[in-house]
């Protein structure tokens, strides 16, 4: 899967999926990835940034990985007055479980948003949010699972003090963005024609003329299928696909493509 | 460079064409007219491998013998081009990003930063909106839009063969004469060859070299320009 950002976007902003087969682990021997198809991770308008940092051995944004197959962990520590942009998209096969940590200090914030994919058997993705400082404050904008069967959760556990700006500690508030949410996408692919799948709320069925476009354009039909179920889900998940900055995006992403 | 033998299509048990024959050459600009019905989109869409159609005979393009036996992809990539009667959107999927993926799918490495500047600029020769190559594919477009991104991805993609499934339906008076334009100035390129589903080939401003008439799934008249013009005068009724 490919994605584009526009950096300079107040809001996220998802391009294009495409970028497949996205190995991370040359960056820095701390990834278990044997179960982790793709990555991306975008921070602070840079997704060399958190590269960079990763591989200099340096600073505030903490990388750890578990050993657990198919799971992977990280601690992201937001220095004061700083503000953490946080996108991640995680592709597997099977079963994979994320689960990121978040320091907050003072006056830092916290913006995230993540994505699974819809061939996971399982997926949990649980994001911590532990607030150091008394004026922090998290925003999430939006944690969203989506899944194909078996059983996908979605965590939020922020730890919030009292005192923390837009804190509440007798409810455990958190400040979501106007259009936050966080909950479970369910994606059902129905490539045959004469069967009837339904879910609890949600079902897609693939775009037959959608994939006969994009194979007019060049795509052959698994590329066309892929673009299709990852477009829905995209849109599922109420993304603007849009581009603003792509000179950026591109340089961002450049290193990363295989 | 394109030659339709013996060409025959049934779905769901129903014929919808029926030895079908004809040649396009190089730099011909053939319009198929018909009846609503009769089997002009099928025939596009035969030759281009629409799935749901049991397609029998051959269809020899360039030096491929028959492109009935390659899958859909295969065909686009030889350099054939259909702009479909009816686009659908497509949420998630940019169209500068697939314009880049289909041209390197066709053996064409462009970098986005080359490929952007003539995406906008035809983009704003057709009148699209601002910053149409960022957005997705068709999502919120009318439909004239839909069929002036369709001339945008041939113009992009530059084909040899272009099929064209009634690309001035949708369209409003101004966008016709847009579409119209740029169509005249396109089907004048003598290494392109046309082959266009239309009921009014005037309204596009295109001249054509051939032009055939199917009916009930059979090509039943083929004539030039002048076919043309005497169907918009007198309809179907004499010919059929």
């Amino acid at each position: 899967m490919k994605l584009w950002f526009s950096p300079n976007e107040p809001d996220w902003t998802l391009i294009n999926p495409a970028l497949r087969n996205l190995d991370l682990t040359y960056n820095t021997g701390e990834f278990h990835t044997s179960n982790l198809r793709d990555l991306t991770v975008y921070c602070n308008g840079s997704i060399t940034r958190i590269l960079d940092t990763n591989q200099a051995g340096e600073q505030h944004l903490n990388f750890s990985a578990t050993e657990q197959p198919g799971a992977w962990a990280r601690n992201f520590h937001v220095p004061r007055n700083e503000k953490l942009t946080l996108f991640v998209t995680a592709r597997a096969q099977d079963m994979l479980v994320i689960d990121l940590e978040f320091f907050l200090n003072e006056g830092s914030e916290l913006e995230l948003r993540y994505l699974g994919n819809s061939e996971m058997r399982q997926t949990h993705a649980r994001f911590r949010v532990n607030h150091c400082g008394t004026n922090s404050r998290s925003d999430i904008r939006t944690a969203t699972v989506a899944h194909s069967g078996g059983a996908s959760t979605v965590i939020v556990d922020v730890q919030m003090p009292a005192g923390c700006v837009g804190s509440d500690s007798a409810v455990k508030c958190y400040n979501w963005s106007a259009g936050g949410r966080v909950g479970s996408l369910p994606i059902i692919a129905v490539a045959e024609p004469d069967v009837k799948a339904s879910h609890g709320n949600v079902m897609y069925a693939i775009d037959r003329e959608a994939v006969f476009l994009l194979q007019l354009r060049g795509l052959d039909e698994n590329e066309a299928r892929g673009e299709v179920l990852y477009g829905q889900l995209i849109a599922g998940m109420g993304n603007e696909v849009d581009l603003t900055d792509w000179d950026d995006a591109r340089e961002c992403l450049g290193d990363l493509v295989c | 460079m394109l030659e339709i033998k013996n060409l025959s299509v049934q779905a769901s048990g129903k014929q919808l064409l029926d030895n079908v024959s004809f040649v396009v050459n190089a730099g011909e600009r053939h319009i198929v007219m018909g009846r609503n019905g009769s089997g002009k989109s099928t025939l596009l869409n035969a030759i281009m491998g629409r799935p749901g159609l049991t397609v029998t005979g051959t269809v020899k393009f360039g030096n491929i013998e028959n492109i009935l036996d390659l899958p859909v992809h295969e065909r686009a990539r030889a350099g054939i081009f259909l702009s479909m009667q009816s686009p659908p959107e497509l949420a998630g999927v940019g169209n500068a990003r697939l314009l880049q993926e289909g041209l390197a799918a066709s053996g064409q490495n462009i970098d986005l930063s080359q490929l952007l500047p003539t995406i906008n600029q035809h983009s704003q020769a057709l009148g699209l909106p601002d910053r149409w190559a960022m957005r997705a594919l068709n999502v919120g477009a009318s439909g004239g839009e839909r069929k002036k991104n369709e001339l945008l991805h041939l113009m992009i993609m530059n084909p040899r063969l272009c099929l064209l499934d009634e690309i001035e339906a949708g369209l409003d008076v101004d966008a016709v004469g847009v579409v119209g334009n740029m169509l005249h100035q396109l089907t004048e390129d003598s290494n392109r060859s046309w082959l266009i589903v239309s009921h009014a080939p005037d309204r596009l401003k295109i001249n054509p070299t051939h032009v055939h008439v199917i009916d009930r799934g059979r090509l039943v008249r083929s004539g030039g320009a002048e076919l043309a013009q005497q169907i918009q005068k007198d309809g179907y009724e004499t010919l059929v």
